[in-house]
């Protein structure tokens, strides 16, 4: 689904829907923002303004993601949070014209990147 | 996420739009002042980013000219960072691009034409002054028929 709000003429931002949603239309960035609201509001407005920044100004650059945030060879990176905070969403990009965006969280800067629980 | 971006483009060919209460909300949350400061950090990254390239430096090469470790660059250029000024001028030195501009400019007019040119026609009238930014004549509109007048 793309995203009209933080989509503009740099780049088109969309984000998916899971099946289990597919009725109530809810994205998973709709879920990342829904959840994180409350506890990290400052930060989740920072990231939606960056995404303006990125559909409407500037397009979805390198610069602003860490890389290899997924597992090996997944392409997902992390939209760059601020410094002093914590919260990073995970997109996949495609060139500087095409973001994904889905999910994401709060995460200590000592963990390199999410690790999966072993079972 | 491979999958669900699979399932995404087999169900559809076409993104649909999407809107919806919360992001709308968010976005209109952002004040004016909030969203400048945002695109001033991320433009100045990009214009730090594409000066390094334009001098054909890796951000290692970057790195050690600063001579800082190579996580700082990447902190600077993401577009998060707050800057002092000393940094600033720092990078302007070694990458020759100017990010702050504190001096007033100086403006040369390098130089001032003037020509008459004979234009026939009803309306039309050069003043006889080339604007020197834009190179193009001056032109006054006329109420009367021009007289022809012949240069040299």
């Amino acid at each position: 689904m793309k995203l009209a709000t933080y989509s503009g003429s740099e780049a088109t931002i969309y984000s998916v829907i899971l099946e289990e949603d597919e009725q109530r239309q809810i994205t998973l960035f709709e879920h990342f923002v829904t959840e994180n609201l409350k506890e990290h509001h400052e930060e989740v407005k920072d990231i939606a303004s960056r995404l303006i920044v990125i559909g409407t100004k500037t397009g979805a650059r390198d610069i602003y993601f860490k890389d290899w945030e997924g597992k090996p060879g997944d392409g997902v990176c992390a939209l760059f949070d601020n410094p002093d905070k914590h919260l990073r969403l995970y997109c996949i990009r495609f060139g500087k014209g095409v973001l994904i965006v889905g999910g994401g969280g709060y995460k200590p800067k000592s963990i390199k990147a999410f690790k999966k629980a072993i079972n | 996420m491979e999958t669900l971006i699979f399932i995404a483009m087999n169900k559809q060919k076409r993104a649909q739009n999407h809107t919806s209460k919360v992001l709308d909300g968010l976005a209109n949350e952002i004040t004016p002042r909030e969203q400048a400061r945002t695109e001033n950090r991320m433009l100045l990254a990009l214009k730090i980013d594409d000066a390094r390239k334009a001098k054909g430096w890796s951000k290692q090469v970057f790195a050690n000219e600063m001579m800082q470790q190579p996580s700082v660059i990447s902190k600077w250029l993401s577009g998060t960072h707050n800057f002092t000024a000393d940094t600033l001028w720092d990078i302007e030195d070694k990458l020759g691009v100017e990010l702050i501009a504190v001096k007033e400019r100086e403006w040369k007019v390098t130089r001032v034409v003037e020509y008459k040119i004979v234009v026939q026609g009803p309306g039309i009238f050069t003043t006889g002054y080339v604007n020197p930014y834009t190179s193009l004549p001056a032109i006054e509109p006329v109420t009367s028929e021009p007289k022809p007048y012949k240069y040299g």
